[in-house]
């Protein structure tokens, strides 16, 4: 079994073609011959950009959990409405389903998210060598779920459009929207910033110790693609 | 592990094509770098890693020819969605419809001008340049031409995948209608119908071409670009064709 990266080969992180490197060349990698994309065998400073984009969601989730995402006005009484308030409302109408999904959406998954990606990085900077297969299951799952946090503030956008008649009632969208649209787009592009890679380096194994093209061609054992539908 | 003492930067002329066979039959895992060697797969079948069983690549059918009819489809449904009401309440004689554009408008009028710009980006203009940009590659490609960029293209249109949200937008709209259903009269309009058809459409051109198979297709239509522009070189200055013959390396 060999990664890549001990084979002295690069994959394009654009079009997959593999390159292959000399050692300096890692260091400061050219680029794809096909795509033009900047190569890059691990993503550059991927733990370092991924903690500082998670940092920025998370303080965006205080301001978008405290602040009113929406505001209605009915017969001309206003009252502003939390992420939180949403949900209560919806299970009040016993739309028990959209509730849950509404919950899920806007509470549990960006908050399983923080837990998630932050178990993560620090999994990456503590070394674990311990369930790499479940960790790799787990950032799969984080980068999937992440973006459908936006459906809050989808929601709030088409209300607001729709719910404009006249003195009968009115929604108009809060700042409390925009901090949690910034929370989802912070925890995608932390996300995006980690480098799934890191969590199977070994640190025992240098990068382009074989960069040998005889050696890839049929000396070493690479592993062949597993069939399965 | 055996050894073999070639210098590292060995591939001379001669060894260049085998170095570069070599490195078009492997393929790393996107997910933990294992190297693959690649293998024929049945139809449908889904190569995937030994390692971390991300999925490598895949075999379709493969048809650029359906994948194009699915792409201009999509357009067509893009500008129908667009052009009618979304959806219309009705409350005691007051009515108010609302389209696709309209729900940014109103993310823009109390301020919110940067989720607005977001969410402008997110449901109407990255699906849009994702379908162009698959257009893009796919028309050339039917008709053996090449367009500039293509590759940059198509990387562009790789990147935006994720920032393309019309499915999410579409259960959006859903979760709204649930929580005016008890106050108002809701009725869809065509724009919604040609929507959830566009995220039909989505889904459907996902199954007919997958990116492994468009990224063999770009890099053989610049292969054979470079073997024209060879050939016309050595027809140009024959006596100074280069010295190796192809075929000696098996
Ligand atoms: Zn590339
Ligand atoms: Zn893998």
């Amino acid at each position: 079994m060999l990664t890549a990266a001990q084979c002295g080969l690069v994959a394009c992180p654009a079009c997959g073609t593999i390159t292959r490197l000399t050692v300096e060349q890692f260091q400061n990698p050219p680029k794809c011959q096909l795509c033009f994309a900047r190569l890059h065998s691990r993503k550059p400073m991927s733990v370092q950009r991924s903690w500082a984009w998670l940092t920025a969601g998370v303080l965006a989730y205080l301001p978008a959990n405290i602040f009113p995402i929406m505001i209605t006005t009915v017969f001309g009484k206003s009252e502003p409405n939390t992420i939180i308030g949403g949900f209560f409302v919806l299970w009040e109408m016993k739309s028990y389903l959209i509730a849950i999904v509404v919950f899920l959406a806007s509470v549990v998954v960006p908050v399983l998210k923080f837990l998630a990606v932050s178990y993560l990085l620090i999994s990456i900077q503590r070394r674990f060598q311990h369930s790499r297969y479940d960790r790799t299951r787990l950032f799969r799952m984080t980068e999937f779920i992440g973006r459908w946090s936006m459906i809050d503030v989808f929601v709030v956008a088409i209300l607001a459009a729709l719910v404009q008649i006249g003195s009968i009632a009115q929604i108009d969208p809060g700042i409390g929207a925009t901090a949690f649209g910034a929370t989802v787009i912070f925890t995608m592009l932390s996300a995006l910033a980690l480098d799934p890679r890191l969590l199977w380096d070994d640190p025992s194994t240098a990068t382009g110790v074989s960069a040998d093209p005889t050696a890839v061609s049929g000396a070493v054992q690479v592993a062949t693609a597993d069939r399965s539908l | 592990m055996r050894q073999q003492s070639v210098d590292r930067d060995g591939a001379s002329p001669q060894h260049r094509p085998v170095v570069e066979s070599v490195l078009a039959s492997l393929v790393a895992c996107h997910e933990c770098d294992l190297l693959h060697r690649k293998v024929e797969i049945e139809l449908g079948a889904v190569a995937r890693c030994v390692r971390c069983s991300a999925s490598l690549y895949t075999k379709k059918k493969n048809s650029i020819d359906r994948a194009l009819a699915v792409g201009v489809a999509a357009v067509i449904t893009f500008v129908i969605a667009n052009c009618f009401p979304f959806i219309t309440i009705s409350v005691s004689g007051n009515s108010q419809s609302m389209s696709i554009v309209s729900a940014v408008f109103a993310l823009s009028r109390e301020g919110l001008w940067l989720l607005a710009l977001l969410s402008f980006g997110f449901i109407l203009l990255f699906p849009l340049l994702r379908m162009a940009g698959l257009l893009y590659i796919l028309l050339p490609l039917r008709l053996h031409k090449r367009l500039p960029g293509m590759e940059a293209v198509f990387r562009y249109t790789v990147f935006l995948s994720p920032w393309s949200m019309m499915e999410i937008y579409l259960f959006g709209a859903i979760v709204a209608m649930v929580k005016l259903a008890s106050m108002a009269n809701i009725e869809l309009g065509y724009s919604f119908w040609a929507f959830a058809l566009l995220n039909v459409l989505t889904v459907v051109s996902l199954q007919m071409i997958d990116n492994h198979s468009l990224w063999e297709f770009i890099s053989d239509a610049k292969k054979q670009e470079q073997q024209r522009e060879r050939e016309q070189e050595a027809r140009a200055q024959p006596t100074h064709a280069p010295g190796y013959s192809h075929g000696v390396v098996s």
